[in-house]
């Protein structure tokens, strides 16, 4: 505006010839030069500002350069809590603590300042006598000692309101546009520090948060170790875990956290070493703790790099999983236990029901036999009473052995249900109820289920069971040859266009010859806790479908148990 | 009354088993009732004697357990021997549990059925006998005035017919009057007898 004027005074001058270059020039060069200084001063105070962190500092300096650029009087620099919705006098020049006070009281909606952050604009306050928005505040502006108010916003650069930057005046005034021009320059500056160090502040409260997290972290230890594999850094959590101060295992290698048996064989060198190669290295065992007790550890490791991809180091989180260890043992000891009842439950319900039957008549048996012998032992016996007493026990015995051919036709019982089967559906289910059994046992399974078999006629329950049944028996042969050779091979074909056949192969322990058909008898078993009715069960069910079921050793090792069952015509 | 003749009632579904503990119980001389089911054991109304019962564990309908239930509850107090065909250990401990005297395992030997029915009837005895003085102090406490209760009550409590006279407000006379015909109303031949009924009744009878 300044300069237009000077412009237009120069056109004007112009008119007059000679003075007119000299005259436009000089004006231009003072416009400039002013130019210049402004400039100058605001790329001293952006340098100033980038080198200084305390925002008071900066604040104050941008407040000085503001106040001088406007030739102003006083001012201040106020931020807004966006939370609270109130000012905050952070930075002022030459007002008097009663404006301070009564300035710090009022909110965005009471006074013209929050115009500034409402409208998003500048506010001008040429006079606050005669202007109708400061009426309000005309009482303290009088005591202040101002007339004339510029309020400038401060704003992110995402456009949240930060604040404003102010400027007051003794007497009536209004900043020339170029002037204004610049402040808006000083307010972005201020509004950028001001951005930054909130950023600034935010992120070393995150951090320091992180770190109070990562040194209070319960039951984790965090540390990390150098790439030799000594320790270089020790959390809160590490020193509970471990027993360790800080102090004393600082430099110390991490292989005195291992058994030793494991350190003598190298595992902590091995482990940091695929660590190294692969990145990160996840792995569960027992480590000691300083007092030398032992805990089941979860640990993942991962290889520190610089820039130039030169391992400096690892990191490690420890966790302490004893506890969680023993539940899943009891749990495993639960479910196997649950599987040996289910396998047994059909016949512990049987044999109850026979004993209950036989016990009876048994009873009956005794006890008149008892009577008798009472009977018989007095001077003069009641040989009639006898005589009733063994009819009655003739009664019993034949009751019993009533109970024994009702057992067996149950046992028998020919064909409870006769529904089409399809036997790789059949061995796929069963597959998968022993799944968890067979993982467990680390076992490999390979199955060679012949696809589109004809159906088979016959009770899917209890042909189901013979299979688990049969694969169960192979886990528990297999579990005490080693890991790697344990492999369990399922396979189903039609032996003949009459007949499928299903055949269940071990790696496991293997059978004596003269045991493949023993392990058919009741009562004959190779296992403790096992009751030896499993085979000979499964047989008299195969034998009831109209097949056969036998079991060969393997030459190479491990049993292998077939049946056959006739195709449903 | 340990002269009445105890009687053993067996209650088993089993016609076979019935008559031969029937039979066996005869023989060593004990009277026997028998009972086909639960249902009917409960039906009929007990003679007044000592007693033993036999009970068969796994019946239909009620079973041997419901029986011991039903008997707690009407206050029933006939020593029960269990008989079962198949021992189930937490039925057995059940029984005991609920205040069975013994828990037998068919087949069973005839010694250790005849040693608990014996036992069984010997506990009846005793428990009929103590409820049968506890009924005749209480008809003797029945008899005795409002006025010669209070007597009674502050007798046994060991104070002198002084202060029995001071507390109910009367003359020492009275209260000697009163006293012995508490004595005599309870058949108590001395102050340390009538102290033991005092126990006895307040034991099943808080009032006094």
């Amino acid at each position: 505006m300044q300069g237009k004027k000077v412009a237009g005074a120069s056109r004007h001058q112009s008119n007059l010839g000679i003075v007119e270059p000299t005259q436009q020039t000089q004006a231009l060069r003072d416009d400039l030069s002013a130019e210049l200084a402004a400039m100058t001063k605001q790329q001293e105070l952006s340098t100033s500002l980038l080198s200084r962190t305390h925002l008071q500092f900066l604040l104050d300096e941008i407040l000085d350069a503001t106040i001088e650029l406007q030739n102003a009087d006083f001012g201040n620099v106020q931020l807004y809590d966006s939370e609270t919705r109130a000012f905050e006098i952070v930075a002022q020049r030459g007002f008097k603590q009663d404006f301070l006070d009564y300035f710090r009281s009022i909110n965005d909606t009471a006074a013209s300042y929050g115009r500034v952050l409402v409208e998003s604009t500048r506010v001008i306050i040429e006079d606050v006598e005669c202007d109708p928005r400061f009426e309000p505040h005309r009482a303290i502006a009088a005591a202040a000692g101002f007339r004339a108010v510029q309020s400038t916003p401060l704003f992110t650069r995402s456009g949240k309101p930060l604040g404003m930057l102010s400027t007051h005046f003794r007497q009536p005034h209004r900043p020339s546009e170029r002037q204004l021009r610049l402040t808006d320059l000083y307010a972005r500056q201020a509004a950028d520090m001001i951005e930054q160090k909130h950023n600034e502040n935010l992120l070393r409260q995150s951090e320091e948060r992180f770190r109070l997290l990562v040194e209070a972290a319960q039951g984790h230890a965090f540390f990390s170790l150098d790439s030799e594999g000594r320790v270089s850094s020790w959390n809160a959590g590490a020193e509970q875990l471990k027993g360790y101060h800080a102090n004393e295992i600082m430099g110390q290698h991490c292989a005195r956290f291992y058994l030793r048996e494991d350190a003598e064989q190298g595992k902590p060198q091995a482990e940091l070493e695929i660590a190294a190669r692969e990145g990160r290295y996840e792995s569960d065992g027992w480590r000691q703790r300083k007092d030398g007790s032992r805990f089941w550890a979860h640990i993942v490791t991962t290889a520190l790099r610089n820039s130039q991809q030169q391992l400096i180091g690892f990191s490690r989180i420890v966790r302490d999983l004893t506890e969680w260890k023993r539940a899943e043992e009891a749990k495993d000891a639960a479910r196997k236990e649950l599987a040996r009842v289910a396998r047994i439950n059909t016949l512990g319900g049987l044999t109850a029901a026979i004993a209950h039957e036989i016990n009876q008549p048994l009873s009956v048996i005794v006890t008149n036999i008892n009577a008798c012998t009472r009977l018989l032992s007095t001077e003069q016996p009641d040989l009639e009473e006898v005589r009733r007493a063994m009819t009655d026990i003739a009664g019993a015995a034949t009751r019993a052995s009533e109970v024994i051919s009702r057992v067996r036709a149950f046992l028998r019982r020919d064909t409870v249900t006769a529904v089409p089967v399809v036997m790789e559906r059949l061995i796929r289910e069963a597959l998968s109820h022993t799944q968890i059994d067979l993982e467990k046992h680390k076992i490999l399974v390979k199955t060679e289920l012949t696809h589109d078999l004809p159906l088979v006629l016959g009770d899917p329950v209890v042909l189901q069971q013979v299979v688990v049944n049969l694969v169960g028996n192979a886990i528990d042969a297999m579990s005490s040859v080693p890991d790697h050779s344990r492999i369990l091979r399922m396979q189903l074909v039609a032996r003949t266009p009459e007949e499928v056949l299903v055949v269940i192969e071990d790696s496991g322990s293997g059978l004596i010859p003269q045991d493949t058909e023993r392990v058919f008898d009741p009562f004959f078993t190779t296992k403790p806790g096992g009751l030896g009715f499993g085979l000979p069960i499964s047989r008299s069910i195969i034998e009831n479908h109209g097949g056969r079921l036998w079991a060969t050793s393997n030459p190479g090792g491990g049993a292998t148990f077939q049946f056959t069952l006739p195709v449903a015509r | 009354m340990s002269e009445t003749r105890p009687i053993i009632f067996v209650v088993d579904d089993d016609a076979a088993m019935r008559n031969a503990l029937e039979r066996l119980l005869r023989t060593v001389g004990l009277e026997v009732q028998v009972f086909v089911s639960a249902k009917a054991f409960l039906r009929t109304i007990l003679p007044d004697v000592p007693g033993c019962l036999v009970l068969d564990v796994r019946m239909p309908g009620l079973s041997g357990l419901d029986v011991q239930r039903e008997l707690t509850r009407t206050g029933v107090d006939l020593p029960i021997v269990f008989v079962t065909g198949h021992g189930d250990v937490p039925m057995s401990v059940r029984a005991m549990k609920a205040g069975a005297l013994e828990f037998l395992t068919k087949p069973f030997s005839d010694q250790d059925l005849l040693e608990a029915i014996h036992r069984g009837i010997a506990q009846h005895r005793i428990a009929r006998q103590a409820r049968a003085e506890f009924s005749a102090l209480r008809a003797g406490y029945d008899t005795l005035t409002p006025r010669e209760q209070e007597v009674f009550a502050l007798v046994v409590s060991g104070l002198p017919n002084k202060q029995i006279a001071g507390k109910l407000g009367t003359s020492e006379k009275t209260v000697k009057i009163h006293r012995g015909q508490v004595m005599r109303k309870m058949k108590a031949e001395s102050l340390a007898r009538l102290v033991q009924m005092a126990e006895a009744l307040r034991a099943n009878f808080p009032k006094v």
